[in-house]
């Protein structure tokens, strides 16, 4: 038993006049948030198409839970694509019974899952309206239930969060989180980088058809941190040591003096002790990169 | 296949359950009557319209003899010595024009009308004078007016094939020229339906999710023969409901009682040479002639033969553009076989079934399914139907193959203006 659902190996994609992807491997292992990050036009799209076998790579291939992907492997996969769409003229529950029957389901699955996905979704009630009569964010909702309903163990969100509010923001985390729980692997391709930190336990940086950067979300922070501190203190610190390179000072929005420092072959705790000698400390913390930071910094 | 099924029967239920769908299938009939109902107002108020008109005659070499009848048809005839005083009358009076006869012998004459005249009005006065002339001549050589009446004979003539049957020409071409029309008819209605499906579900960005779970191919084919299964069902009921409609006039009609007498005076009354065609079109053993297993097939290959391969086109232009208005440019050479079709049958097909433009039309895939059609009543053989047959299906699979690499990639390419120079690109590209 492969514990990966996904290999990627060597995937190339060409099209006339650019190159999709060039020689992208990923793992994916089961059960977890993938997040697929980079900015538009990266090539996550391609990735993803090539995932749902709507397009064919050029080159390289892909195992879904260890044997080649194939036609059979479309039951087990579920998509939210970016652009979203949907019947207008149709009404919701013929919608979604339609989609899970494309999906491999009888019309008695499929309408059963339907109404207890509406029901969750809070959409039960105009089960029978049509699409056009909705607001965005229901519309939405309905999309994401054409994603799930036929109980993927591979669920493809692409900008899952566009078009949400924070309430159902949130009700679509803590479904995806519910999901991850049961067993479904999730990825989850964005170009928003902070939303990765919250969510996602692995990720991979595409950027210009090149993966450059994939693991797991605390290890690749871990990897990246800068050792550099921020400190707030009750009067100004002057850092005279060689271990210390002072990086930039301030004030906070309460005028208390603020610095951002790098240390150099010192412990923390060295750090610490020279500043409180001079000071009261009112905040030590270790700046952590952000997603957004690693990104910059990788692509230089 | 399972697929295919799914989406036939989707795309089927969607449309037959619209609004729009059941209006327009209880209301097609009654629009389709109203529609030649006033076709044939105009044309009969056209035709019927007697607004008189007044002809000064000047003939200075006498050449009528002052021998013209006061009035023929809507005209007024009024012999004139001086061309100023009518001038100056038609100058005022468009319902006024001037003949003026310019030699002895009658064959010059000049017709002024203040803003020029009809081809109607010219063509009746040539007639009229000419008959004139040609009466007064006879005349002249001592032919009283009742002589040369009982000089014109009426022909009657029947056509009948070597095997002593009626050929029925009129039935035969009634027959084919209507089927023709329905199958153009309904490719230009139903194959611009599938591609405004394609488009939109293409805008919708549906595609995307269905292609992740079908084949675009399975989709295209569900698209094609539902929007057929819709057609067919919209024709079917327009007939049902038309007979019902006929029905319900001719028996509201029956109880007014219109006495038969006076249907046969009206016929009677109708001249004797249009009389004549009118009662072989409906004489019914003329329908003897007909080979109605030879038709029933033919009409169910070229009519599904035609619509699959028109519809194949139609969504692949569907799926090359992003919006309707773009889809004009590739209409146009799609329209054209199918328009060159219908020409051709109700020239060349009508003249003779058998030249060899009807019979090359017949053969050549994207004009065939109409002219075919209306080739098939005159018995065209089935080594012709044959081929003709072979030619359009193996056509449409070629097609079927290009529209769905053009399908394929129409489809997930937004955004990309439509080219012609774009859709051979995309046909030379792999999966």
């Amino acid at each position: 038993m492969a514990n990966n659902i996904l290999d990627i190996k060597g995937i190339s994609k060409h099209y006339t006049d650019k190159t999709a992807l060039s020689n992208v491997s990923i793992e994916i292992p089961k059960a977890c948030i993938y997040g697929l990050l980079g900015p538009n036009g990266a090539g996550k799209t391609s990735l993803i198409r090539i995932i749902n076998q709507i397009t064919a790579a050029d080159e390289g291939e892909v195992l879904f839970n260890g044997s080649t992907l194939g036609p059979e492997h479309i039951q087990k996969i579920g998509y939210l694509p970016e652009e979203r769409g949907l019947y207008k003229k149709v009404k919701v529950i013929d919608q979604l019974t339609y989609f899970g029957k494309l999906r491999g389901l009888t019309h008695r699955e499929a309408l059963e899952r339907a109404h207890w996905w509406l029901k969750k979704m809070d959409l039960f009630d105009i089960r029978n309206k049509r699409i056009e009569e909705f607001s965005k964010g229901m519309q939405q909702k309905v999309q994401f239930i054409v994603a799930v309903i036929h109980e993927p163990e591979l669920l493809i969100l692409d900008e899952p969060f566009s078009g949400f509010d924070p309430v159902n923001a949130e009700l679509l985390t803590n479904i995806i989180l519910e999901m991850k729980q049961k067993g479904v692997t999730i990825i989850f391709s964005t170009h928003r980088m902070e939303s990765v930190e919250k969510l996602c336990d692995y990720m991979a940086l595409i950027h210009q058809s090149k993966k450059i950067l994939d693991g797991k979300v605390t290890e690749i922070k871990q990897r990246y941190r800068t050792d550099k501190f921020e400190l707030v203190s009750e009067k100004p610190i002057q850092f005279n040591h060689p271990g210390v390179e002072l990086l930039s000072s301030g004030t906070t929005d309460s005028g208390y003096p603020m610095y951002t420092v790098k240390i150099n072959q010192i412990k923390n705790n060295e750090l610490i002790d020279y500043a409180m000698k001079q000071s009261e400390l009112l905040s030590f913390n270790l700046y952590m990169p952000s997603i957004h930071d690693i990104f910059i910094q990788s692509v230089n | 296949m399972k697929n295919i099924l799914l989406i036939l029967k989707h795309e089927y239920l969607t449309r037959v359950t619209k609004k729009s769908f059941i209006i327009m299938t209880l209301l097609g009939p009654l629009l389709i009557a109203a529609f030649y109902g006033i076709i044939f107002l105009i044309s009969f108020s056209e035709l019927s319209k007697t607004e008189s008109k007044t002809l000064y005659v000047f003939d200075p070499y006498n050449s009528m003899e002052g021998q013209l009848p006061k009035t023929k048809s809507n005209y007024n005839f009024e012999f004139v010595t001086d061309t100023v005083v009518a001038r100056k009358s038609i100058s005022e009076n468009d319902a006024q024009l001037l003949l003026h006869v310019g030699n002895q012998k009658g064959d010059s004459i000049q017709l002024i009308a203040k803003k020029g005249l009809s081809i109607t009005d010219k063509q009746q006065l040539k007639e009229i004078l000419s008959e004139h002339y040609f009466n007064s001549r006879l005349n002249k050589k001592g032919l009283s007016p009742g002589m040369i009446d009982s000089l014109h004979q009426k022909i009657t003539m029947r056509d009948e094939m070597l095997s002593g049957q009626k050929s029925g020409i009129e039935i035969k071409s009634g027959i084919g020229y209507i089927g023709a029309f329905i199958i153009y008819l309904f490719i230009f209605m139903y194959g611009v339906m599938i591609m405004r499906g394609v488009t939109e579900e293409k805008n919708n960005r549906i595609v995307e999710i269905i292609v992740s779970a079908v084949k675009p191919f399975e989709l295209m084919m569900g698209k094609i023969l539902g929007v057929a299964m819709v057609g067919l069902t919209q024709f079917l009921a327009w007939i049902l409901l038309s007979g019902i409609f006929v029905t319900v006039l001719s028996v509201a009609i029956g109880a007014n009682s219109i006495d038969t007498n006076e249907l046969q005076n009206m016929s009677q009354s109708i001249p004797q040479s249009q009389a004549g065609g009118l009662s072989e079109i409906i004489d019914m053993s003329q329908f003897q002639s007909l080979n109605f297993a030879k038709i029933l097939i033919g009409v169910v290959v070229f009519f599904f033969g035609g619509f699959l391969l028109y519809s194949s086109l139609f969504a692949a232009i569907g799926s090359a553009v992003d919006s309707d208005t773009e889809t004009q440019q590739f209409m146009l050479p799609v329209s054209m076989p199918l328009i060159l079709g219908l020409v051709i049958a109700q020239i060349a097909v009508i003249k003779d079934p058998n030249s060899s433009l009807a019979v090359w039309s017949s053969m050549i895939p994207l004009t065939s399914p109409v002219v075919m059609m209306v080739r098939i009543p005159f018995d065209v053989s089935w080594a012709e139907i044959g081929i003709s047959a072979v030619l359009l299906f193996s056509t449409f699979f070629l097609v079927v193959w290009l529209a769905a690499k053009i399908y394929r990639i129409g489809i997930l390419s937004y955004g990309q203006k439509a080219s012609y120079k774009q859709i051979f690109k995309w046909l030379r590209m792999k999966d």
